[in-house]
């Protein structure tokens, strides 16, 4: 075309990507896409948990469910590798008190929360 | 699998923990493009090698992934042609599509073929790989992506201004440290015109870019070697050795160009892109830097380059003004 100017730039990604790997300049969460794992421990405790790991993702916190009740060990394995913050247990009592156990992966702090204070902990 | 399985050379896999990081650039880039009303655009992998021949050079032409025509395309072809083994010739009877090798053909080529539906000025955005059969190296890849956001349709150098904007934007949020190299075409063009060495340009950028590694002496003799004439080269001293902020810098070139009419254009620009820059917020470096000269035989106007200050290490973000 006739007398038509542009003008732009071109950023590399792949050198921005080394120079921030090299500088540690990459922020912490983007290494952990899952905020919080529920492990599984059998069918009771997953029709327990299902409708609260809905709640989660409609409230836009990034959750999973193990998707069998494998040996504990497994799934929090599964959990490190994936450096994922927060694992959710659920027994007998917490069935019963209708709440859930949180698991700080990192301090290993543990508590129990409604489902609302899950929410408003993990939001 | 009864083979080791393996990719082509040159080419990548990305687990899930590095696509979280580069996620995170291209999601950043994208919403500083957006912020400055660009849109995206796409364009597919392959074009037509009528679109992407002689566009990078003879040497680019090499580095084009051909893709073969469909079904038997060889039973078409002529048995001298065969036998005369000469693989350009040949390509262009068995194949018509290649890989696209930058963002900027492609985009010219968009621009072009829908000119009557386009609002302009056109701010695009466009991030995809594009493809380079290049010698696999350390850092240099056979499969890449591109970021690239042009305006087309505009001279206003308000444009320029905005792309360093954008590039204080986008570093800022990537927590980097950069400065901005800026350069014009014009002023290249009067101080070639001034000595009457125009062909020599890039020997002398590249000679001026040394002068902190090798100093004057060297620098002299090098332009020296590459058969500039010593009066030219005595005149390219206080362009050699120009130095001080970017208003003492045009301040001189104004002084050492002033019967090159083109050298005096690319002054004005530089000085009104760094007039709107002084009124803006922007907290990046910018620099006036005449030994810039990237891609010199396609831009006409602003050369850009940013490179990091933490680390040695070569541009990280570059473009310019072109006629397309």
């Amino acid at each position: 075309m006739k007398d038509v100017s542009g003008v732009g730039i071109s950023f590399g990604a792949d050198r921005i990507y080394d120079v921030l790997e090299q500088m540690d300049k990459f922020p912490e969460e983007t290494a952990a896409t899952t905020k919080v794992l529920f492990i599984n421990f059998g069918e009771k405790e997953e029709l327990f948990c299902l409708p609260i790991l809905s709640q989660l993702r409609a409230n836009g916190i990034n959750a999973e469910i193990y998707p069998a009740s494998h040996k504990m060990k497994k799934q929090m394995t599964y959990a490190n590798n994936k450096n994922i913050p927060y694992v959710i247990m659920v027994g007998e009592s917490e069935m019963e008190e209708g709440v859930v156990s949180l698991k700080n992966m990192e301090t290993g702090d543990q508590e129990k929360l409604t489902p609302e204070q899950l929410i408003e902990k993990l939001a | 699998m009864a083979q080791k399985p393996s990719i082509p050379k040159g080419t990548r896999d990305f687990s899930p923990v590095e696509m979280v990081k580069r996620n995170y650039i291209f999601d950043t880039i994208k919403e500083v493009f957006q912020l400055y009303g660009f849109m995206p655009i796409e364009t597919p992998s392959m074009e037509n090698l009528s679109t992407l021949m002689g566009k990078y050079g003879e040497e680019g032409d090499k580095l084009l992934f051909k893709v073969l025509n469909s079904g038997d395309f060889i039973s078409k072809v002529r048995d001298e042609q065969l036998q005369e083994r000469n693989s350009a010739k040949l390509t262009t009877k068995i194949s018509e599509k290649g890989l696209r090798y930058d963002l900027t053909v492609p985009f010219a080529r968009y621009v072009v073929q829908h000119r009557n539906d386009i609002n302009f000025p056109f701010k695009r955005y466009q991030i995809q790989p594009v493809w380079r059969a290049d010698r696999p190296q350390k850092g240099r890849y056979r499969e890449f992506y591109q970021c690239d956001v042009d305006v087309i349709g505009s001279n206003s150098l308000l444009n320029e201004v905005e792309l360093i904007q954008i590039v204080d934007e986008v570093y800022r949020r990537l927590q980097l440290n950069v400065v901005v190299k800026l350069n014009n075409r014009k002023i290249l063009a009067g101080i070639a015109e001034i000595i009457g060495e125009a062909e020599k340009i890039i020997d002398i950028t590249v000679a001026i870019d040394k002068l902190d590694k090798i100093g004057l002496d060297n620098v002299n003799k090098e332009l020296e070697e590459k058969g500039v004439s010593a009066k030219a080269i005595e005149t390219l001293q206080p362009i050699i050795l120009l130095s001080g902020t970017n208003a003492e810098k045009a301040a001189k070139l104004k002084e050492l160009l002033a019967d090159s009419e083109v050298g005096m254009k690319g002054i004005e620009e530089l000085e009104t892109v760094f007039n709107y820059l002084d009124k803006l917020d922007v907290k990046t470096e910018v620099e006036l830097d005449l030994t810039l000269a990237r891609g010199l035989n396609y831009y006409t106007g602003a050369i850009f380059e940013v490179k990091s200050k933490d680390m040695e290490f070569g541009s990280i973000t570059g473009g310019g003004r072109y006629e397309i």
